[in-house]
Order: structure tokens, then sequence, then C-alpha cells
């Protein structure tokens, strides 16, 4: 017998799996539907638009990897949402924990993994700068559009990296950060 | 061993996208998805709407204003006095859930139809379908291992793994109607399962029918159902087929369905049926002592074990099935044991704690193949190396390169799947 919430989550993936949206997939672990795994594509194309030569849709093509894990409370609650690349966006913290207000006192009932899911695309194009995670990013979004998107691609160029690659340069880059 | 999501797949869970798309079969995943609770996607159970029109299952709703007072819907303020039963969505869902299994071999077949002009011929889309390499859930062993019966190639290659039309999609495999009797027990089993169901000595992968398992009784009523229809044929060999201990717990079923058991407790139960029975009141469990709360369960014949905050909720929770039982049609009210035992289910699921994950590195590597197979499944159309139809057929926009195996049963025509993804998973 499974909870309401193990059949919810059941569904979730049927409805995902049936109409995904574009750049987005997600699937629970085999072994624990509680933990899923997700792959957001950085948004992009056609509303791009290109301004003093810079691209004003700097996470593009990012293949950013998520962890979504419920408990019992779903869909009363929500799941916890962490980025597992590393970021850097207004919202995300240092951690990979996002500040989106349809995760915390904006959740309802309704929403479903493809609804948490496309909410954190468009996050990454629409970022809020007025509740900051991340406060260099947000003052760079603000201030300095170009240093950020050039922050951003090479986050965006980050997750298409082999996990050992990636601790690597993470490792590289705290280094320069600390230099600096 | 097949793994816990596969359990949960084969338990039959019925959901909207079970039918084709509104393309192949207009208006038919739209009309059964309006029959659905949006809180938990099941069909509705003793439906009741908020003063903004707005429908949900009394049970859903219930729980979800004490944790904020809106419509999950459209946010309007909302409390549970606003809550009015919806009588003729709850007869829309009966007669729904009793013609749904028709329409879905209807819908399907028309699905089936519709693509067999796209495809070269027949029998290699057998093979391509077995050659899938992307496939996933574990469905691809149960299909290879699937015995293929002495009928004709044209007959296996239809009902399986029906290709559909270019960019639409098809349901679960675990929904698809094509049934075969078990020889040892019986019993109706999915065709592609019947080999899985044997080496479970019949205990599970059992065809449960589009029967939405809403309560915990869900599979046995189908199952007694299946029994009564077998003492209709057979009147003179009434449950002899009937393995021992399925009668027993048969006849334990129906003792506590009676009001046997309810005597025994403190309060005798009342009549379910009886139309002017009203609304427990909520309590405010913040004001009463640990001893108040244990004797309000006791009144209702709960358990009394725990700190307050169990109790409490425990109490919380009763209100919920028990108001939720009274929006229900009185001849379709659940007994008040039935009641005590689903909220003893619950709680024995327990509470589970979130499971955190810290390494974060350690976790990417030990998942990579299947960031692998998302990667693939989310990228949006471009042209990356992926060996494109060759049919030709113009592919629906963001629909093409999505690995087939994550979308069970989604089936993109012949040659589409070859996406070069790590297919081993460390």
């Amino acid at each position: 017998m499974s909870t309401n919430c193990r059949r919810r989550l059941i569904r979730d993936f049927k409805r995902l799996s049936t109409d995904p949206p574009g750049g987005i997939s997600g699937s629970p672990c085999p072994d624990n539907i509680m933990l899923w795994n997700a792959v957001i594509f950085g948004p992009g194309g056609a509303n791009r638009r290109v301004v003093d030569g810079i691209a004003d849709t700097p996470f593009e093509d990012g293949t950013f990897k998520l962890l979504l894990t419920f408990d019992e409370s779903y869909p009363n609650k929500p799941p916890t949402v962490k980025f597992l690349s590393r970021m850097f966006h207004p919202n995300v913290y240092a951690n990979g924990e996002l500040c989106l207000d349809i995760l915390q006192n904006r959740w309802s009932p309704t929403y479903d993994v493809a609804a948490i899911l496309t909410s954190i695309q468009s996050l990454l194009h629409d970022p809020n700068p007025n509740s900051p995670a991340n406060a260099e990013a947000a003052q760079l979004y603000r201030e300095n559009m170009k240093e950020y998107v050039r922050r951003v691609r090479a986050t965006v160029e980050e997750s298409w990296l082999d996990p050992e690659e990636q601790a690597a340069m993470e490792q590289d880059s705290s280094g320069t950060v600390g230099a600096e | 061993m097949a793994s816990m999501l596969d359990d949960l797949l084969a338990q039959g869970i019925t959901d909207s996208t079970d039918f084709p798309d509104d393309a192949t079969t207009p208006g038919l995943r739209s009309f059964d998805d309006a029959l659905r609770c949006g809180i938990c996607r099941d069909f509705y159970d003793a439906p009741v709407s908020l003063a903004c029109g707005h429908c949900f299952c009394s049970a859903c709703i219930r729980s979800a204003l004490p944790e904020k007072a809106q419509c999950p819907t459209c946010r309007k303020e909302a409390s549970e006095s606003q809550l009015r039963r919806v009588v003729a969505v709850e007869s829309a869902v009966h007669a729904w859930k009793a013609a749904r299994d028709l329409i879905l071999r209807f819908a399907l077949e028309e699905e089936r139809r519709k693509s067999r002009p796209v495809l070269p011929s027949l029998s290699q889309t057998r093979k391509s379908s077995n050659g899938n390499h992307s496939e996933r859930l574990g469905q691809k062993r149960r299909r290879r291992d699937s015995p293929l019966p002495p009928s004709s190639d044209d007959e296996i290659v239809a009902i399986p793994s029906s290709p559909a039309p270019s960019g639409s999609s098809t349901p679960d495999i675990s929904s698809l109607p094509d049934l075969v009797e078990c020889p040892v027990c019986q019993k109706d089993v999915l065709s592609s399962k019947i080999n899985m169901h044997l080496d479970s000595s019949c205990k599970k992968y059992l065809f449960e029918g589009s029967t939405p398992t809403g309560s915990n009784t869900g599979a046995e009523s189908s199952k007694s159902k299946q029994k009564q229809q077998w003492s209709h044929l057979f009147p003179g060999s009434k449950g002899k087929n009937v393995p021992a201990k399925a009668k027993d717990r048969d006849q334990s079923k129906t003792k506590t369905k009676g009001k046997g058991k309810g005597k025994s407790r403190a309060t005798p139960d009342v009549d379910v049926t009886d139309e002017s029975l009203e609304h427990l009141p909520k309590v405010a469990y913040d004001i009463h002592p640990r001893q108040r709360i244990s004797e309000m369960l006791a009144e209702s014949g709960l358990p009394t074990h725990g700190d307050k905050n169990a109790l409490a909720r425990r109490h919380a929770r009763w209100l919920v099935l028990y108001n939720a039982n009274i929006d229900r049609d009185p001849k379709q009210r659940h007994t008040l044991d039935h009641l005590r035992q689903e909220l003893k289910a619950e709680e024995a699921e327990g509470r589970t704690k979130k499971e955190t994950v810290d390494d974060v590195v350690a976790y990417q590597k030990a998942n990579k193949g299947t960031f692998a197979k998302l990667t693939e499944a989310a990228r949006p159309k471009k042209p990356i190396k992926v060996k494109k139809a060759k049919e030709g057929t113009p592919v629906l926009d963001g629909d093409e390169v999505r690995d087939p195996g994550l979308a069970e049963g989604r089936n993109s025509p012949a040659g589409h799947e070859v996406i070069d993804v790590d297919d081993s998973e460390s």
C-alpha cells in the first residue's frame, strides 16, 4: 500500500515523462521515490536579444543538475530543491539551495514536479534581485551586466563537465576568488 | 529484482496521461483530467467546492486549508465553512470510473490505427522496440523475457509497444489492458508482466483494472469482485478455486466491515449512512492537556499512545477522514472501522525524514549515468548527434530528442531512439 504522497509522485512522474516541458527532465531514484534527480537546460532561444555584444540569456545551454527531496507532507508542503551544479545566480545560495517564492510562502498543493522545474527554469532568466541569496551576483546583475554574464557563462561551461572535473575547477576558482 | 519504483508503477495507478494526446483522441485526456483533484491527481473522492468554484476532494482540501487558508488553485481566501458537496461531479466520477477501462481500450486502439500508415512494416517495428536501448524502469527486461505467444507476428507487434505517430505519446505500459489469464492463479495479468507475476508466486503484478487504488481496500475489493463474478459463472463450485488464505481474509474483512468490532470499542458506531450526520468541529489542541485529547481519541475508538503532539496529529487527521466521509454520497460512505483502519495504515507508513545529500560531488559521480540520461532527455531541439527519423516526418517542437525510456511507452518511430547515452549506471 502506498501513501497519498507516493501515489501523487508516481502521477507527477507519468506527467513529466509524457508531457515534458522543453529543456526539463526528472525522475525519481529507482529505489527511493522520495528522492528525484532533475536536469534543467538554461533558457535561451526565441526571445534572445543581444545588447552590446552580450546575449541576454547567459544561462543558455547550461545543463544544470538538481536534487528534489520529498517527505510525506507533499503535496501539502513543498519539496526541498537544491542545485547540484555550481550556480552563479542572485537567488541561489552557495550551497545550491534556492530562494524561490513558490518553494516557500507561495507554495500551493496543486503544483507538481513539472511546475516546480519550469519555475526554476524561468527564474534563471528572470532573477529577483530584491531577495538576493548571492549578494555578489545580485549586485553584478544590477550594476555590471557584462561581468555578470561572464561569471554566469563560466558556470554554464562548468555544467558540461564531469563531476570530477567540476570538483577540480571549484577548488581552482575558490582559490582565485580568495586571491582577488 | 524489481525496484521500488517498478513496484509502484506496477500498482496500476491511473493518470490522465494514460490516454493518447488530444491530437489522436480529442478531449479524452482532458476529460479524464477534468475529473481529477488538483491536489492528489486522483479521481475526485467526495468532491467539494470552495466559494471561488474550484473543486477538490474533501479530504485533500481539508488537509490543505490548515496550511494556508486560500484556494490552492486561484489563491482566493477560503475556509472550511465554504465547502459544499458537488453531487454532480461525484456522479460523473462514478460513471467515468465504470466506463474508463473500455474507453481507454478504444482510445489506444484508435492510436494504433492512426499510427499504422507511418510505419514501413510491422515486423520492423518490433525489432526496433525490442532493441530500444534507452528503455528504462525495468520494462526492457520484462518485455524481452515475456514469452511471445504462438500467434502471428502482427498481433504481437501491435499491442505491447504501439508505435505512436511522431511526437505523440502513449500511456504507461502498465495501463495497457493487454491481459492474459495466469495459468496458475487464473487472475488477469498484463501479458508483459506475466513472467514477473509467475516469478513472484502469483503475488505481484496482478491487473487491477482501472479502479484507482484510492482506498485501502481498492485492490482487495476488485479481487473479491472477480471472485464474485466467478461464483456467478460456477454456482456449484463456489469458492473452490479460492486459496484457503484468501478466503479467510475475505471473511475477516466482511466481519470488520460489519459493526461487530465497533461494539467492543468505547463508543458504538454511528450509522454512517444517516443523511443527517454532521461534520465534527475542529479542536484547538493547544488549549487542551494531553489527557483531554487522549479522551477525545478514546471516544472515537482510536489508539491513545504517543506524546501530546502525536495525539493531536492523530485526532486532527481523524477529523479530516471523518468529515470527508460525511461529504460522500451516504451510500458510498465507509464504515468508521474502515476509517480507523485507514488512519492506522497511514500512521504505519510513518513519517519519513527527508533525505539529505551532503557530498554533492560524490552524489553526482554515483549518479553519473542517470544524469547523462536526464540531460539527453531534457536537451531542447537542436542539431545534436542524434540520428533523425528517416521517415522525414515533421517533429513537434521540443519533442524530438527525448529518451523514449523516460516516457514509458512513448514510442518514437523506428530509428528515432538512437541516442548515444551511457547506458551503464555506475
